[in-house]
């Protein structure tokens, strides 16, 4: 059996989306940390919108090669999919990703609603992190089991 | 403390894994050791402190969890021969992935890739922890393996079947000639269920087993190819003591269905096949319940809905694991066909042949029983050459089934069911291990 980790229980990326919230509300971060975070975090949106766009088109099978877009999928689902229904919540990665991407350029034009449902959607997802219990590393997950 | 003097351990085969590991657990408590510092810098405001502080006590949570992570990984737990033929197996296979082997007390086998996230995004690292994740070949595989009597060398055939869950991301996967089966299943979900759609929690929860089934299939068809008829024996062996029903799980598919595909190619090949040479050698036919007999046959789709639901699985999943399950024989095959390309394109060598398997009996099948172990082959005494780990465990496999009470080795009288000449066995084949470990290494050198 392969069972993967939850790395979002960890104080990194707790951090990451502390810093990204920071950077949205225009505090001054460290260069190469603000470079970071941007990155990090736009990618964790660009993956989860392909990984939700798969689970839309009722996806049999995930290709290896969509494998850290269905994870980055089931992790943002496991925070946040249970608040928003699917349609809102496309909407809000896409212009949480937007934000992201137009910070990460010299001069970022910023439309301030996407800039606002990017910090609702990272707010809320710290929110919860804070709320999980710490499950650790060796943590196993539930899962169920007939016969036997 | 408790770091430093793990670091000082010695670990199975000398391999560096566990170390590197520990680096990673001393990167975070210097870290962790940086916030505290800081919150004591004067004139910091109290939140501030306060946090640095409750973050210094989260990594020295998360260091914790990660020593707890690498508990059964010492020389007590795993014998010291086994680790470098099973890191072998997974560097043969292009799998350099920093790797630690560790034992526990249930039947159980994992594979658990720790990804590099898990290590990074933190806010002003230590210069250790910055140099540990850089010293990882990310992500870094944790490889369970039982302690106790599964334990036994020809049980370990089961870590091929974890490298191959390792390997199942490497394959490009064209599922094409299952797709009118899977629209089948979805068709038939509805029917039971009485709907015209399905909603997107049971696709995601049909999508998530699916996958999961399909990778445990995966690993079998790598398991087979890396070791042949031992990855048979050894699973029939597991699933028989797990389960005294029949076992259907949302991570795994039902244990008569992965034996009976296992089953199928060692008949693959007419007279040279896998179960013809079992045959030839033992004495015995090889069926597929030769080593499972108390596993019981999963039913028919109604009868597995309706356990489900009296289990209390809601409607939908239990309709999930009723049709997927009827469907999955119609990806084995196509399961095995990848698998066996992406071998043959990227580590033919590690293939395990019906070729070979007639050979290792040959050579070590009647010397096993005189308690002479598989250490070389070869009948020139200037060419022999170390023993392959696939051949220990298929000799081994041989005798433990078919001549375990031929073994002439001494027991201390009454032994009834051949406890001590497993014990015996598995020592002779643990010397194996060692020695033709030991041969590779001087004949390397």
């Amino acid at each position: 059996m392969s069972l993967t980790v939850n790395w979002a229980n960890s104080l990194g990326f707790r951090h990451v989306i502390e810093d990204g919230l920071a950077i949205l509300s225009g505090a001054e971060i460290q260069p190469d940390r603000r470079a970071y975070v941007l990155r990090d975090l736009a990618q964790l949106l660009v993956e989860a919108k392909r990984g939700s766009d798969l689970v839309q088109q009722s996806a049999f099978f995930v290709a290896s090669a969509d494998h850290s877009a269905f994870e980055s999928y089931s992790l943002l689902d496991h925070y946040l999919g249970r608040t928003h229904d699917e349609n809102q919540w496309t909407e809000m990665l896409r212009a949480a990703e937007v934000t992201l991407e137009e910070l990460r350029k010299e001069a970022p034009k910023l439309n301030e609603a996407d800039k606002s449902t990017a910090e609702n959607l990272l707010g809320e997802l710290l929110a919860r992190l804070m709320q999980e219990p710490n499950s650790g590393i060796a943590s196993e997950p539930e899962n169920i089991a007939i016969g036997g | 403390m408790q770091v430093t003097h793990l670091l000082s351990q010695r670990y199975p085969g000398d391999l560096v894994g566990p170390k590197r590991w520990l680096m990673l657990v001393s990167g975070l408590l210097d870290t962790a050791d940086g916030y505290l510092s800081e919150s004591d810098r004067p004139r910091i405001a109290a939140s501030e402190a306060l946090n640095l502080i409750r973050d210094s006590v989260k990594l020295g949570t998360e260091a914790y969890d990660c020593l707890a992570f690498i508990r059964g990984a010492s020389t007590d737990e795993i014998p010291y021969p086994i680790a470098p033929p099973l890191k072998r197996w997974f560097d043969n296979l292009q799998l350099p992935n920093s790797t630690f082997f560790r034992a526990e007390l249930v039947a159980n086998y994992e594979l658990r890739p720790i990804p590099e996230q898990y290590f990074l995004g933190i806010r002003n690292p230590s210069a250790s922890l910055t140099a540990a994740i850089k010293q990882v070949t990310w992500p870094f595989l944790r490889v369970t393996v039982p302690s106790g009597a599964f334990a036994i060398i020809p049980h370990l055939a089961i870590v091929a079947h974890e490298i191959g869950h390792a390997l199942y991301t490497k394959i490009s996967w064209d599922l094409t000639a299952f797709s009118a089966e899977g629209d089948a299943v979805k068709r038939r979900i509805m029917a039971r269920l009485g709907v015209t759609s399905l909603d997107l929690s049971t696709q995601k929860f049909m999508s998530n087993l699916f996958s999961r089934w399909f990778q445990e299939f995966s690993a079998d068809a790598f398991a087979l190819y890396l070791t042949g008829p031992a990855i048979f024996f050894s699973l029939s062996e597991l699933m028989q003591f797990r389960g005294g029903s029949y076992t259907l799980s949302d991570t795994h598919p039902a244990s008569d269905l992965r034996l009976s595909a296992l089953y199928e190619r060692l008949n693959d090949g007419g007279e040279q096949s896998f179960s013809k040479l079992f045959k030839k050698h033992t004495a015995q036919e090889l069926t597929q319940d030769f080593n499972s007999h108390l596993l019981q046959l999963t039913p028919n789709a109604d009868k597995i809905f309706a356990d489900a639901v009296a289990k209390k699985i809601t409607n939908e999943h239990a309709a999930v694991l009723a049709e997927v399950h009827t469907s999955m024989p119609k990806a084995v095959q196509l399961v095995y066909d990848h698998v066996y390309a992406y071998l043959q394109a990227n580590a033919a060598d590690a293939i395990y042949t019906p070729d070979q398997y007639d050979k290792d009996l040959t050579d070590h099948l009647e010397p096993m029983l005189a308690a002479v172990p598989p250490i070389e082959s070869g009948s020139d005494l200037r060419r022999k050459t170390s023993t392959e780990f696939a051949t220990i465990l298929n000799v081994g496999w041989a005798v433990l089934l078919t001549k375990l009470p031929d073994l002439r080795v001494k027991t201390s009288g009454a032994d009834q069911f051949h406890c001590e000449r497993l014990e015996r066995l598995h020592g002779l084949l643990l010397k194996a291990v060692e020695l033709s470990e030991a041969k590779r290494t001087w004949q390397s050198a």
